[in-house]
Order: structure tokens, then C-alpha cells, then sequence
């Protein structure tokens, strides 16, 4: 999760060491914790949010669709990339909870309490917005196939 | 397993870690609306490599020596002021000794003072009452 919200190995690899330093040193208060993974992913999520508000604005669409291209190699990464571009696009236009659900969930591989507890919502609210977002990314992707894009 | 009814249940958030984990990796032949979702989350994912968990452990032990070090510091320190208190109370007592002998080795050049009796006429005595008079 990490390293997929900070886009880069090193820097997502010394975050994940700053976390954890984090939590060694509370760990005192929270080894009683009901839901401590749950509060492992929120404590690295708020993490990773804090730095990219310091760093300021990401790329924008047009910029990363534009650096994919020239990144892009053999048939295959070009492929890679598109499908990239396409799927990214689609996930920005999701409202942004639904979006962060989705991906922790799919890409990061977390539990719903575990997804509860780093969003601060009900178990509940997750998986409604989960399907919600999930429904919303297959209607969109089945547009662009109608469209051929 | 039936793909078109697990998609299905995926939709609706209803399937478990591992069914995903099913999709993700049995779909990519498979002609659904989800296949480029799936595909993307499966080249997403990502595992920690075991060089990480070594570097975390690392650096929360080098954070751990410096606490370490304070301790004994603490302790050391602790240590030292009880010493230095404890000799202190030794060297006075030894000095409140050495001054009681020196002042014993004093009052034995001293002789004895001679206890002279007073010298008293009683004029009168009973029970009650003594009269006497101090030729001094």
C-alpha cells in the first residue's frame, strides 16, 4: 500500500521503515488495540498522505499518459501502459473514498476490518462503496470496449 | 468454481480474499468487462522483498541502543551518588571518632577533681525540715 501510494520503491521503503519506527515506539499503548493491523494500515496510510501533501500536486493525466509513452518499449509494455492509462483514468473519476476502498481492497490485498479501520468507516459503509466502485469500474471499462475506446 | 457468477458476487463485494485472489489469476482468458481491472490489480500488487523486514528490524535495534545506553547512563549515574554519599557518611563518622578519642586523651591528662564535702552546721532536723547554716 506503501509503496503503490508513494509511487517509488526507495521512498516507499523508507516510509514503511518510519512507520514502523512509529509503532514500535507506541507499542505499549497499543498492543491491547481490538484491531491492530486495521490500525497498522491507517497509521501508514496517514503517513503516506501526510508526505504527499508536502510534496504537493502528482503528475497529471496528460503528463503520465506522456511518460508512459515514451517509456514504453516493446509491444508489450506499450500495451501495459495503455491498459494503465485507461484503468488510472477510470479510477480518477471515481469519487475518492469509493477509489481508496478499491484499491486497498483489489491492489493492496486488506480485509474489510482492516479497511474499515484505516477509512474510519463501518464495516458495512466499506463494502457498499466497495460495490459501488467495483460496478462503477466495470461499466466504465465495458464502455471504452464498446467505444473500442 | 462458475467465473460469471464469482464476478458477480465480486461486484456486489461479497467474496473473500481468496476468491479473489482466484479471479486476479484465472481471468485473464476470459472475456469480461473486468478482465483490465484484473489484470492491472494482479501487476500491482506487490510483496514486500525480506530485504525490508531485515532494514526495519535493523533500524528499531539502532533505536533501541541509544535508550539502552541512556539506561546504563542513568544507572552508572545512580550508582556513582550512592558511592559518594555513602563514603561521605563514612568519613564524618570516622572524624566524630578521631575527635571523641582526642578529647578522651584530654580529659585523661586531667586528674580527678577532688570532691570536697560541704562543710554544714544543722541547727535543726526532723522529718520534714532541715535547718542548717554554710560557714562559706
Amino acid at each position: 500500500m506503501v509503496n503503490r501510494l508513494l509511487g517509488n520503491s526507495t521512498t516507499a521503503q523508507d516510509a514503511t521503515q518510519e512507520i514502523m519506527i512509529k509503532l514500535w515506539d507506541k507499542r505499549k499503548q497499543i498492543e491491547n488495540h481490538p484491531n491492530l493491523t486495521g490500525f497498522v494500515f491507517m497509521t501508514a496510510r496517514n503517513y503516506c498522505l501526510d508526505i504527499l501533501k508536502r510534496k504537493g500536486p502528482k503528475l497529471v493525466s496528460s503528463d503520465l499518459e506522456l511518460n508512459n509513452l515514451h517509456a514504453a518499449t516493446g509491444q508489450e509494455e506499450f500495451e501495459w501502459n495503455e491498459l494503465t492509462s485507461i484503468v488510472e483514468k477510470i479510477l480518477k473519476q471515481l469519487p475518492e473514498q469509493q477509489r481508496d476502498i478499491m484499491t486497498m481492497r483489489d491492489i493492496d490485498g486488506l480485509e474489510f476490518k482492516e479497511i474499515a479501520e484505516a477509512t474510519g468507516l463501518k464495516l458495512e459503509h466499506v463494502r457498499v462503496l466497495l460495490s459501488r466502485a467495483r460496478k462503477e469500474v466495470a461499466a466504465s471499462l465495458k464502455k471504452m470496449e464498446d467505444y473500442g475506446h | 468454481m462458475d467465473i460469471e457468477k464469482l464476478i458477480e458476487k465480486y461486484k456486489a463485494g461479497e467474496t473473500t480474499l481468496k476468491e479473489e485472489q482466484f479471479l486476479l489469476e484465472n481471468t485473464s482468458d476470459v472475456d469480461t468487462e473486468m478482465s483490465a481491472w484484473f489484470q492491472y490489480a494482479k501487476q500491482k500488487r506487490k510483496e514486500p522483498t525480506p530485504a525490508l523486514k531485515e532494514k526495519i528490524w535493523a533500524s528499531i535495534s539502532k533505536k533501541r541502543i541509544p535508550f539502552r545506553i541512556g539506561m546504563f547512563a542513568a544507572a552508572a549515574s545512580i550508582l556513582f551518588l550512592a558511592v559518594f554519599f555513602i563514603h561521605n557518611a563514612r568519613q564524618e563518622k570516622l572524624a566524630y571518632e578521631k575527635k571523641e578519642a582526642t578529647l578522651k586523651e584530654a580529659l585523661a591528662m586531667l586528674s580527678e577533681p577532688e570532691i570536697i564535702p560541704s562543710k554544714k552546721n544543722i541547727i535543726y532536723e526532723d522529718e520534714l525540715v532541715i535547718i542548717y547554716n554554710n560557714p562559706e
